[in-house]
């Protein structure tokens, strides 16, 4: 249970934030060590390691020794301050050579019995100066006499320095003590006694041909030349431990701090290394999962294509470990305390750098690896992918270019075969290299062709389809392979576009299966009411009000008869659920017959209908629709029309459509828009008193345009026009409709 | 007078009560029904001269009624529904009814359309067939007697509507147009565009047809003329 927790908990965002965190510390532990012992390394010898004391070490030896060497050179060589100004000190050939050198002056012998030789005072010549180079020797005899002298003052001041400096540093010294003896065991020189020295272990005695050293430092001391061409004696020693003061002193806390410091730092330095290397570990184990065998979730990170991702990094890598290089020998080498610190930041930040980028770059390789994309994520398989599909012919395109490149590899080679054999005078072969090149090429035009005939195939079967042939179905068994994908698209698309059909078929059917059923829903119960209104109306009631009433209710019924009708009709028309049959029909005659049938109507309206046309006039239509059409709009006028006024009928060509214009006066103020009278349930008017359903105008409309015609109306004023626009009869299609009708019942 | 018995069969007690009663007062015996089972049944129990007969209905419907009725028995059967599609009616007739009656329909129409097909049913053959007697369903054109009957009744007809239906009948299912029959029947050339002729057509089709509306002989060939149906 614990360890179930801890592992379900060790995969949670929070723990991987906290470990990174952890290991970003640890980083800049490490780094930190890292400087700081390497400063002290650098500081020191490795002898530090082995040293018990600071008497043993390198750089206390080397001090030491720098001392000594200073007090041979001050005391024993220089001794004081008049021998060096009285020029006993001075080594001749040492200054010739420097002024030689100093002013650019080679050494040399003028002619083979002429030579020139340098003292301090001037030139000695052995030997006659030819005359070319007299004046050349003039000149540096010149300068030799000018210029000697002072340069010699200028070397006897540089020893006089040499020795100030020297009584100078052992003014500042509290811990190196020493004194000098003559040959007759004078003490000439030193900054303590005979008795003080006695009290100190650490001494070194040093004289001509004889040392005694019970520090180990003489290997160290420069200046034993000295001390072989004189007869002094020097003692020095070291105070064990260090006085407050001096360099020596510094030394020794430098090492007390060193020799304390370096394990504490080595193991911090360790201790983070493994740490590092532990959270490295877990970083991968849990990497890009969120529990364990869980989803593998990607980073953008890791959309780099791997090789890319790698060279990025081993470049990043490369290039901050160079610039890190430079920075930690700017460090070693840098004097100036501020400059070491900005230097050491730095490099701090870019340790950290890199160790973010490596945590990063080896995160999405385990992530990777994990998730079993890694190979998938390289350039190299994404690239061998991409040229295989462009080969293996899963695309067109990639198909065709592996069909050409074999064409043109097959043709270049069969004909760098006839070449070569018919330059090789072998005709036989060559004639038969001729005979596979025709036979080569012969077949793949023929396999072309095949393709070609297939393309055609796939082409006349989607013009098929786009003209609205949906039982043309294409044979994919007649399709070369390199077409079969794509003509199995097309043969899909049918298939598609004839089911899609079929259901809006289906759909249509049912639409109408509604209305059917709806309106018999609505006939079942009206048949009863008509039936019974009657048999009331039959009964011969005594009471004159319930006459009244059963009159209104007999009306009514049969109102709502005619509602029902039309409401079933006008959603008929308007879903285009009807049947149109086009004939050739005559306008004149359908006006009159229409106006006929309506006779007793118009009549009762007191209205009276002018029809003017000249002769028949053949439009193409469906008889039965065209009479709706009439009806409704000659019912229209009837109701709506001025009592005993007329109603004019206009019937005329304009260029390939026969027009009606019927006009009659309104009763009422027309107060609608033209185009909302053709809406449905739209009436001449507000009040709906008149019969009618005022579905009208609506149906004719409808039915006007499902024949390919047009029904419009004008208002221009009182004045009511509705016009009918039906195609004409054409003059090919001539044959007695009624006749081809019968032939087909 | 013998009573004839009528099977009255639809699935709404109401519409057959209404038929019952109408029937009843011109003396015919009703027997009912209300689906095509107990329509089947009753035919067994009764003799039956005109069955009114209901499409939608539960169980067994009108249609295969009619089909199971026509294998033995060839009485009238007037189909009354709601559905009122010309398929519908097509369908209706071809299956064997005699004829189609739709809902909401007028009783009076219902009662002269059922009168029709009992006279047609039981004057069986009573008029010899003569040269001058055209005959079309239960329309006679007498041109000795210059008369129309219908149904055996004589209707009263102008000497013009004479003219035009003696025309049609004579050419049965041909179309003559307005001008045709102008030209024909009053033997002037047609002129004017006039509406007399279609004024006469239906004034001939309200006296001699049940429902003018829906004629059975004289029929409309909208845009083309008219003509008589053949039967």
């Amino acid at each position: 249970m614990d360890t179930k927790l801890k592992k379900f908990k060790c995969y949670q965002t929070k723990c991987k934030v906290a470990v990174a965190v952890l290991l970003f510390i640890c980083a800049m532990a490490n780094f930190f060590c890292g400087i700081i012992a390497a400063n002290i390394s650098n500081q020191w010898d490795r002898s530090i390691i082995e040293a018990k004391s600071v008497y043993e070490t390198y750089e206390f030896k080397n001090k030491f020794a720098q001392a000594i060497d200073e007090v041979i050179k001050a005391e024993v060589y220089y001794r004081n301050e008049n021998r060096i100004t009285g020029g006993e000190l001075i080594d001749r050939e040492e200054l010739i050579a420097d002024f030689k050198r100093y002013y650019g002056i080679k050494d040399g012998i003028i002619t083979g019995n002429t030579s020139i030789n340098e003292t301090l005072d001037g030139l000695i010549i052995h030997g006659s100066i030819p005359n070319s180079l007299k004046s050349n020797f003039d000149e540096y005899k010149e300068l030799v006499e000018s210029r000697l002298p002072l340069y010699r003052k200028m070397y006897i001041q540089n020893q006089v320095d040499e020795y100030k400096r020297s009584e100078r540093y052992f003014s500042g010294i509290v811990n190196f003590l020493y004194y000098v003896e003559d040959s007759q065991g004078n003490v000439v020189a030193g900054n303590t006694t005979r008795g003080e020295m006695s009290n100190i272990d650490r001494t070194v005695v040093l004289s001509s041909g004889f040392c005694s050293d019970n520090i180990g430092v003489s290997p160290y001391i420069q200046n034993n030349l000295f001390m072989e061409n004189s007869d002094y004696k020097v003692y020095v020693g070291i105070r064990d431990p260090f006085a407050v003061g001096d360099e020596f002193y510094n030394l020794g806390q430098e090492y007390i701090f060193a020799k304390a410091g370096l394990p504490i730092l080595f193991s911090v330095f360790t201790g983070s290394t493994l740490l590092i290397i532990f959270c490295f570990a877990y970083l991968i184990r849990v990497a890009g999962q969120t529990e364990k065998g869980g989803k593998i979730s990607y980073l953008a990170v890791d959309k780099i294509y791997n090789e890319i991702h790698f060279l990025l990094v081993c470049g990043l890598l490369m290039f901050s470990l160079l610039l890190g290089i430079s920075l930690l020998s700017s460090i070693l080498r840098e004097t100036a305390i501020f400059w070491a610190y900005i230097f050491t930041t730095i490099l701090g930040i870019l340790y950290i750098c890199n160790i973010a980028l490596i945590t990063s770059y080896v995160t999405s390789v385990a992530r990777q690896i994990k998730g079993k994309i890694f190979w998938r994520n390289t350039w190299i398989s994404v690239t061998i992918r991409r040229l295989s599909e462009l080969f293996t012919g899963k695309t067109f395109r990639g198909w065709m270019i592996f069909v050409m490149l074999w064409y043109g590899l097959g043709n270049c080679v069969i004909m760098g075969v006839a070449i070569f054999t018919a330059q090789m005078d072998s005709v036989i072969i060559c004639l038969l290299a001729t005979i596979v090149l025709f036979v080569f090429n012969g077949v793949c035009i023929f396999f072309f062709l095949r393709a070609l005939r297939s393309l055609k195939r796939i082409m006349i079967s989607a013009r098929e389809t786009s003209k609205g042939n949906l039982l043309y179905k294409l044979n994919l068994e007649e399709i070369s392979p390199s077409f079969i994908n794509f003509a199995t698209d097309i043969a899909n698309i049918q298939d598609g576009l004839k089911n899609s059909v079929a259901d809006a078929v289906k759909g249509e059917r049912m639409k109408t299966e509604l209305i059917t059923n709806v309106s018999h829903d609505l006939k079942t119960p009206l048949t009863s009411i008509i039936s019974y209104v009657d048999l009331l109306r039959s009964l011969k009631m005594e009471n004159q009000t319930a006459r009244d009433y059963v009159e209104v209710l007999y009306d009514k019924s049969y109102r709502l008869k005619q509602l029902i009708e039309d409401l079933i009709e006008a959603s008929k028309v308007s879903s285009g659920n009807i049947t149109v049959e086009a004939m050739r029909v005559d306008y004149r005659q359908i006006t009159l017959q229409a106006i006929g049938e309506l006779e007793e109507k118009i009549e009762a309206a007191g209205l009276e209908m002018k029809v003017s046309c000249p002769e028949a006039l053949y439009i193409k239509a469906d008889g039965r629709h065209l009479w709706r059409i009439l009806e409704n709009m000659v019912s229209n006028a009837v109701k709506y029309s001025l009592p005993d006024s007329r109603v004019y009928i206009d019937i005329f060509q304009a260029e390939d459509r026969g027009i009606l214009v019927m006009k009659n006066i309104s009763a009422a103020p027309i107060d609608f828009d033209e185009t909302r009278l053709t809406d449905r349930f739209v009436r001449g008017d507000a009040s709906r008193t008149t019969e009618g359903s005022g579905l009208g105008l609506s149906i004719a409309q409808s039915l006007a345009e499902a024949q390919g015609g047009t029904f419009g109306i004008k208002v221009d004023g009182d004045l009511f026009k509705a016009i009918v626009c039906m195609p004409l009869w054409e003059a090919e299609e001539e044959l007695f409709p009624e006749e081809g009708e019968t032939d087909v019942m | 007078m013998e009573k004839f018995n009528i099977l009255v069969c639809d699935d709404d007690k109401s519409i057959v009560d209404a038929i019952e009663i109408y029937l009843k007062q011109e003396g015919y015996h009703i027997i009912k029904a209300y689906n095509g089972f107990e329509a089947l049944k009753a035919l067994e129990e009764h003799e039956i001269h005109l069955i009114l007969l209901d499409i939608m209905m539960p169980k067994l419907d009108g249609l295969n009624t009619t089909v199971k009725i026509r294998e033995t028995l060839n009485i009238p059967i007037i189909i009354l529904s709601a559905k009122s599609e010309d398929t519908d009616k097509i369908l209706g007739l071809n299956f064997g009814a005699d004829d189609y009656i739709t809902k909401p329909f007028n009783p009076l129409e219902l009662l002269a359309r059922v009168k029709s097909q009992m006279r047609r049913y039981t004057a069986l053959g009573s008029i010899a067939e003569k040269s001058n007697v055209i005959k079309i369903g239960e329309l006679e054109l007498d041109k000795d007697a210059k008369e129309v009957r219908v149904s055996g009744e004589a209707v009263k007809l102008t000497a013009t509507e004479y003219g035009i239906l003696q025309l049609l009948m004579e050419n049965v299912g041909k179309v003559f147009s307005i001008d045709q029959i102008y030209e024909k029947v009053w033997n002037e050339l047609s002129f004017a565009p006039e509406n007399t002729v279609s004024v006469h057509i239906r004034r001939i089709r309200e006296k001699i047809e049940i429902n003018p509306k829906e004629p059975r002989y004289l029929k409309v060939v909208w845009g083309i003329g008219y003509k008589i149906e053949k039967i």
